[in-house]
């Protein structure tokens, strides 16, 4: 309450709660529907994937979010990420938000790399120019030479997560939401993609990100939440919160 | 009114959704972009083989006409049909990146204007390798037909694309629905032909229906361009259907607000559901 901050947060989540309507209840054609509608809304299932989450994150700070899988960790990043509305609740951001939430989003096997990464880096909003400026960045932080003129159809699994990855730290946005991104590529790779984010975090991007990795959240988050089913079951430090879930999940 | 801000600040990706369609279409193909000026050209030759070796329909030059209302409904047909899809099969994408989804319709719209557009040039060519004199003053009015085909388009492709994430069933609606449009429409038999016709067999109301149909008075404005050559004495095609109708200006005007109510409606409902895409399949 005392803290000695004038900026306002960058990530404002007020009482959130999601609910889904779980898929085998999906309605396919007009005749389900009406079928539906006949037959009154029975056998409904809800799943309610949040309830009541509260959190706001500072400029330039990073946040950890730990739990279990199915503990609305993804959801709560892309409520964040605006992909879809809370059911309740409200969230604030401040600034362009980047969700990555799966690498190479948008690539179409059929186009060359250079295309992709014009096509992907559109998709996070970044102009023509923007992206003619950071290319070069891009091309050499993917290390993949020649290939990038290639269609992306050739490339192994292990060069795609590259040139995903290449675009998604160079889009410089305000707030940046990773999902489970980290760890990908090879050793090298990897190492360069640590000290990459430090330098996006060094330069003030807020990020928040859901990890499995405890050793490496605690290295970059000074901050950590964990979720159960939907809930938030404690919201401090990361070491104290990654120590008491581990205690728990064991 | 925020989401058409948004959009205009995402005008680049729209580039490049429009370039990734026109890229992928002809994708192992050796001849590439020439095939969206080879495919008209072959479309030519087959309605002229036709129309003036194959069959009598009593209608000189035929196949020159029939060409340049043919070209603007399969733009038409065709982007509706592409459009329907643009939204339901990029799902994944939508549930991985937020953009404004208004540039998946948008950018089907796009091709096929892109491709459209090459039809034309390819149309015009022929014109002028047959030295067809084109009714000149009538170009503006035609250029405000397109623009209302465009805008009623539009419209109908917010609220299709949208509504078939929910319901696959709107596409199959589809097909059969342009499927009996282009028979109602004034593309295969020509427009002072059928008004001529209508009101022998069917009662008067038919011929308001028929020149209701938003697309019917723009596609009469296109076959204004070419001179009315059947024996009488105008050579103006727009002369014609005013005899037939006298009111043909009004249809016009109506079928540009029809198509405006049609794009406020379908950005309205376009807007009401796009929030909820990613939450399908």
């Amino acid at each position: 309450m005392t803290e000695q901050v004038s900026a306002p947060p960058a990530v404002v989540v007020e009482g959130v709660c999601k609910e889904f309507m779980l898929p085998h209840e999906r309605i396919v054609t007009v005749k389900g529907a009406l079928l539906k509608a006949l037959r009154g809304r029975t056998g409904k299932e809800r799943f309610v994937a949040l309830r009541d989450v509260s959190f706001s994150v500072q400029p330039g700070d990073t946040l950890g979010i730990i739990g279990t899988n199915g503990s609305g960790k993804s959801t709560l990043l892309s409520l964040i990420a605006r992909i879809y509305p809370p059911s309740r609740g409200r969230i604030r951001t401040r600034g362009r938000v980047c969700g990555l939430l799966g690498l190479g989003a948008g690539f179409n096997p059929e186009l060359s790399g250079r295309d992709n990464v014009f096509l992907n880096a559109a998709l996070y909003g970044l102009t023509r120019p923007q992206i003619r400026e950071r290319y070069q960045a891009i091309a050499d932080f993917s290390e993949l030479g020649d290939f990038l003129l290639a269609p992306v159809r050739t490339y192994s699994s292990g060069m795609y997560t590259r040139l995903g990855f290449a675009v998604a730290v160079h889009l410089s946005p305000e707030v940046l939401l990773l999902d489970e991104v980290l760890s990908v590529g090879d050793y090298h790779f990897g190492l360069k993609c640590a000290a990459r984010l430090d330098q996006i975090r060094a330069a003030g991007t807020t990020v928040v990100l859901v990890s499995h990795q405890m050793a490496q959240l605690e290295r970059i988050c000074q901050r950590a939440i964990w979720l159960h089913q939907g809930q938030v079951m404690m919201d401090g430090p990361s070491p104290q919160v990654v120590e008491e879930y581990l205690r728990k999940c064991s | 009114m925020t989401e058409l801000a948004e959009a205009w600040r995402y005008r680049d990706l729209l580039f490049n959704f429009v370039r990734r369609d026109l890229k992928i279409r002809y994708k192992n193909s050796v001849l590439g972009f020439a095939w969206s000026l080879l495919n008209p050209l072959f479309q030519i030759l087959v309605f002229v083989l036709v129309f003036r070796y194959m069959i009598d329909v009593g209608t000189k030059n035929y196949s020159a006409k029939l060409f340049i209302v043919m070209l603007p409904w399969t733009f038409f047909s065709q982007a509706l049909l592409d459009g329907a899809a643009s939204v339901a099969e990029q799902v994944d994408l939508i549930k991985k990146v937020y953009f404004p989804r208004l540039l998946l319709p948008l950018s089907t719209l796009g091709s096929n204007l892109v491709h459209f557009g090459l039809g034309m040039v390819v149309l015009a060519a022929y014109y002028y390798l047959r030295h067809v004199t084109l009714a000149w003053p009538h170009l503006g009015l035609a250029l405000v037909g397109l623009g209302i085909m465009i805008t009623f388009l539009f419209g109908l492709l917010l609220a299709v694309s949208s509504l078939c994430v929910y319901y696959n069933d709107v596409k199959f609606m589809l097909m059969s629905l342009i499927q009996a449009w282009f028979f109602l429409s004034p593309v295969l038999l020509p427009a002072d032909m059928v008004m001529r016709k209508l009101p022998e067999k069917l009662p008067a109301f038919c011929k308001v229906l028929y020149l209701l149909n938003p697309v019917a008075p723009p596609l009469i404005t296109f076959s204004s361009l070419l001179p009315y050559d059947q024996p009488g004495d105008t050579n103006d095609y727009l002369v014609v259907i005013s005899r037939l109708e006298p009111h043909f200006m009004t249809y016009f005007a109506i079928s540009a607000v029809t198509a405006l109510v049609t794009l406020v409606a379908g950005f309205v409902i376009f807007r009401r559901l796009q929030w909820h895409f990613a939450e399908q399949g």
